[in-house]
């Protein structure tokens, strides 16, 4: 069952009456789940992720906009007609029912064709129960199973009816950190093995990277992209999607872009041939005697070089070319004590068998702090005082200053 | 760990209590037990001089004392039928409230107008909606200058006046009128008390209920019901409590005789037998009495407790 | 393993059924509060209609749902014959200063069981929660001896003392202080403030909410209680208004029945200030009420 969403939004009114600051949770969304695909939503808290999975079982309404589910408008179904499973946070396992009574629950109410006969109820309730694996604990209440066993028979719960769409309300985030890996494989394999369209939310990147087949990462109601996994973490379209995906996360500095070349500081650490600065809207004081805006195209190119820069100096004291973010992934960085054009002061070096994460650091840095993944056997000097480090064109990612949006330029 | 001063500091502060206590509270439970196993016991006889045997005739006179008896049924007959009436409609009425917007603060404020009123005086309320009033009295030239509310309004449904509270009224009719005066008495704290157990109900149990498709009844009955056992039992043991130690509606409505004219004491209660037997000074009858009820009343907690285990869920 | 997955709907179809589904549902639940609502709300209208009519009306054969006269002068007969404005001051010295010292008494025996150590002071308070098992009855019988070797009958003091102690305020009191954290205590006890001042100043202002549940609750008590002032004063001087009410409404010999508009009236004045009370206060009591839920 293929899940579409038409430029969904959904308001909250603010409760206080007087005051209207009414909070946008989803701003017109749309996007489409193919069939049979699993799809994170990713994000923050208060990005609209979960709203946007209510939404989609219809526990919530959109306030505009349409919702279709193959070629059915299903936005105004109550959700009991619209045969979604749904796992919640919590579980909601019905506290006083065993598990068997807990997954059996959706199969009495089905009615009309999906009508079943008791022997049947049972059969399909123990399959789903081995597909899970919790077909040993079906007597048990919910109070006497693992936070993990729980996580199950929810999925078996929601699993039971065979709903065309599954949903998974952060399934993960009560579990402990090993419990969390194993399941997140079994949802995997589950899905697999269903081909259920299946929307997950979550707020952890690697569960979402790890497990799904496209990511839509979300930030204050707005999707900011929608990929593959991989595609998202190696090209992202702002920065913010850059510093979401990727443990350790990306390594941000502030740098700038002078004649096609990238400097952090002092450092010419790249050249970025064909960069595509953007249109940059200069704000200029009164009496420099110009236009309040001017506008100007830096292509960075050739001829008009010199007088860029020269006018850049006059707009912005002491800056030396277009500002810039700069996002290095942590795997981007090659240690190159010859020739390595960025210079860091070394902090330490933790070795974890075949890689081992630098921890430097340098004054342009955001965070101040800059992890490295580098192999091994690459000759640092660990006593050194300084690293210096060439980079993998490809893992470097430059953002706008204002907008945060990508910057793209040729990587050869 | 206590040092001394701190000790007598904290014994200073609860004396008062402990003084009143010990006067009226724990003196009280000795002197009941006391009096109830002293055949015959007269308070006032004993201030004279005279001594009592100790025996449990006290408890054998009230349990064969016809007037007992006849308190004790009618205690059991208001039990039986107002609290489960009284928690069905309480049940229904929160569950409802808890699942509409418009109009919930007015109806929740409404439902629970009943629970600030005085018994005696709503319950001369509910008499003169009841009552008939004119000469017919048995007499065969009967004129009825009123029928009261009730009656003119079941007319309406073309039944004829029914003879509720006045003299020649039927037990039936008197029992009527009392259980619809103590379930209207005992609602709102029902509702209060399963409102509230309601508001703490998870709500998500309600949209996996909702998602999977369940229709209203079935969330009633296997979900809120089984969810909100605990509230409920809680609500039937002091139901239950409650209703042994009816009294005062019944002299809201009755008075003080405890029955129309003509039948008087027909209505009493236990607690009503109880002081019957203070005023006329038998102080062993009533301590067996006040007894005796304290037996039930615990014995029906137990079973109460007993089975709430059995069916509430946690 | 791909399955077959749940019928697809008619989505017009079922659409259309769940609207009127709902609306059926809703308008079922709407008839069926609001009729209770009017079953709830009736004896008091009724009340308040019967009070304002004449005798003569009041025994129309069929009653008038508004009366054609409205006699307020019922509420000036009513005041006079049953002595209301006796009864009324009997009634409120009796609520005020049994109200004060309860709570005096419950405050320090609160504070005593949430603060303070001493030995024995589980066992004491389970001995008391105990007693709450207990009939009042059982306690009356012994009381109402004690009361007249006294010699308190027909006195003030036999309507106050007896019901001082209430173990369920000192519950809830308890429960309430102990939320207070006792790192405030602790500090207190460093900068050398004494118990006493430390009740006054930090628990007394914190709990105010549970004391303002205690005050009215004690004071709706005295209003309404009928059985042992009933037993122990029966003289006009302090009579409680509850008994006023209850007695003094007997056949009038000038018209051979009880005068009942009268009577109503009698009973809407004693049940105003309930009334007043409910209306501006409601919270502190369903908060109160609901507490003695939660205890269980």
């Amino acid at each position: 069952m293929k899940v579409e969403l038409q430029n969904v939004t959904r308001i909250f009114p603010s409760r206080n009456k007087r005051e209207k600051n009414d909070v946008v949770a989803v701003n017109n969304f749309t996007f489409e789940i193919p069939d049979g695909k699993l799809i994170g939503l990713l994000g923050p808290s208060g990005c609209g992720k979960s709203t946007t999975l209510y939404m989609i079982s219809g526990l919530q309404r959109p306030t505009s906009g349409r919702i279709f589910f193959g070629e059915d408008d299903v936005t105004d179904l109550a959700p009991e007609n619209r045969g979604v499973g749904l796992v919640f946070q919590n579980y909601a396992l019905y506290p006083h029912m065993t598990v068997k009574q807990n997954i059996l629950f959706p199969l009495q109410n089905l009615k009309g064709e999906d009508k079943m006969t008791k022997e049947d109820m049972l059969e399909r309730a123990y399959n789903v129960a081995r597909l899970v694996q919790i077909d040993e604990l079906m007597e048990r209440k919910p109070s006497e199973l693992s936070g993990g066993q729980q996580q199950r028979v929810a999925i078996a719960r929601a699993l039971v009816k065979m709903p065309r769409v599954l949903l998974l309300d952060e399934p993960l985030s009560n579990l402990d950190a090993r419990l969390r890996l194993q399941t997140r494989e079994e949802i995997r394999r589950i899905q697999r093995e269903t081909q259920i369209t299946t929307v997950f939310v979550t707020h952890d990147q690697e569960e979402a990277m790890s497990i799904s087949d496209t990511i839509v990462v979300m930030k204050l109601g707005v999707i900011q992209q929608i990929g593959k996994p991989q595609d998202v973490y190696d090209n992202p379209t702002n920065l913010f999607v850059a510093k979401f995906l990727g443990t350790p996360p990306i390594n941000i500095f502030k740098g700038y872009v002078r004649n096609e070349m990238l400097y952090i500081g002092d450092d010419p650490i790249m050249s970025v041939p064909g960069i595509q600065l953007p249109e940059k809207k200069v704000k200029v004081e009164q009496q420099d005697n110009q236009e309040n805006i001017s506008t100007e195209h830096n292509t960075a190119n050739g001829q008009a070089v010199d007088s860029q820069t020269a006018e850049y100096k006059t707009v912005e004291d002491g800056v030396k070319g277009h500002p810039v973010y700069i996002g290095i992934r942590p795997e981007g960085f090659i240690v190159d004590e010859q020739n390595g054009p960025l210079h860091c002061h070394l902090n330490n070096v933790e070795v974890m068998g075949r890689d081992m994460t630098v921890v430097s650091s340098n004054s342009d840095s955001e965070s101040g702090i800059i992890r490295s993944i580098i192999n091994s056997d690459s000759g640092l000097d660990r006593q050194a005082e300084t690293v210096r480090y060439s980079l993998k064109p490809h893992k470097v990612f430059i953002f706008d200053l204002d907008t945060e949006e990508r910057i793209l330029f040729e990587v050869k | 760990m206590y040092d001394t001063k701190r000790q007598w500091k904290a014994w200073l502060y609860l004396l008062p209590m402990l003084v009143l206590l010990a006067v009226f509270t724990i003196w009280p439970i000795i002197n009941t037990v006391r009096m109830s196993m002293l055949e015959k016991y007269q308070a006032l006889a004993a201030a004279g001089g005279k001594t009592f045997e100790v025996s449990f005739y006290n408890f054998k006179d009230v349990l064969s004392y016809n007037k007992f008896l006849t308190c004790l049924k009618n205690t059991m007959i208001l039990c039986v039928v107002t609290v489960p009436v009284s928690s069905i409609l309480a049940l229904l009425i929160a569950v409802f409230l808890n699942s509409i917007r418009p109009l919930k603060r007015v109806l929740q404020t409404i439902f629970f107008l009943p629970y600030v009123t005085n018994s005696i005086a709503i319950g001369m309320v509910f008499a003169a909606m009841f009552n008939i009033v004119g000469s017919f009295h048995g007499t065969p030239n009967q004129i009825i200058e009123t029928a009261g509310i009730i009656n003119n309004m079941l007319g309406v449904f073309g039944i004829e006046p029914i003879n509720w509270i006045n003299p020649g009224s039927t037990y039936g009719a008197n029992i009527t009128v009392l259980v619809i005066y103590i379930v209207w008495n005992a609602l709102p704290f029902k509702i209060l008390i399963l409102l509230g157990g309601l508001q703490g109900i998870n709500k998500q149990y309600y949209d996996a209920a909702k998602v999977d498709g369940t229709p209203r009844k079935r969330i009633f009955t296997r979900i809120t019901v089984p969810l909100l056992s605990p509230m409920i039992a809680y609500v039937v043991i002091t139901g239950f409590i409650g209703g042994f130690k009816e009294y005062t509606s019944i002299v809201g409505i009755f008075g003080e005789d405890m029955g129309p004219a003509g039948a008087s004491k027909r209505l009493n209660t236990m607690v009503g037998f109880i002081y019957d037997a203070l005023e006329n000074g038998r102080q062993g009858r009533a301590s067996a009495a006040a007894l005796i009820l304290f037996a039930i009343i615990l014995v029906v907690t137990l079973i109460n407790l007993y089975v709430s285990k059995k069916r509430v869920h946690y | 393993m791909k399955i077959d997955t749940m019928h697809e709907l008619n989505v017009q179809d079922v659409s259309n059924k769940q609207k009127v589904g709902k609306i059926i549902v809703t308008t079922l639940l709407y008839v069926f509060l609001i009729f209770m609502a009017i079953i709830v709300l009736f004896p008091f209208y009724w009340m308040i209609n019967s009070s304002l009519k004449s005798i003569g009306e009041y025994l129309l054969p069929v009653p008038t749902f508004w009366p054609h006269r409205i006699l307020f002068v019922n509420y000036i007969d009513a005041f006079k014959t049953a002595n209301l404005g006796r009864l009324f001051l009997n009634t409120v010295y009796v609520g005020v200063v049994s109200t004060l010292l309860s709570l005096v008494i419950t405050i320090l025996s609160a504070f005593a069981f949430a603060r303070l150590e001493f030995k024995g002071k589980n066992v004491l308070f389970a001995c008391l929660l105990a007693t709450m098992m207990i009939p009042g009855e059982l306690f009356t019988i012994t009381n109402y001896g004690t009361v007249n070797d006294l010699g308190w009958m027909n006195t003030y003091t036999v309507l106050i003392v007896p019901f001082l102690v209430s173990i369920f305020y000192i519950y809830l009191l308890r429960q309430n202080f102990k939320q207070i954290p006792n790192e405030l205590y602790l500090a207190a006890k460093v900068d050398g403030t004494s118990d006493l001042k430390y009740l006054i100043k930090v628990m007394i202002p914190l709990a105010l909410p549970t004391l303002i549940s205690i005050t009215i609750l004690k004071m709706m008590g005295a209003w309404n209680s009928y059985i042992w002032p009933r037993l122990v004063a029966r003289d006009i001087d302090h009579t409680l208004i509850t008994v006023g009410l209850r007695n003094a409404f007997t056949i009038d010999p000038a018209i051979g029945y009880v005068n009942y508009p009268q009577q109503m009236a009698a009973v809407v004045i004693v049940s105003a200030p309930l009334f007043l009370v409910f209306i501006f206060l409601r919270k502190y009591i369903m908060k109160g009420v609901s507490r003695s839920g939660i205890k269980g």
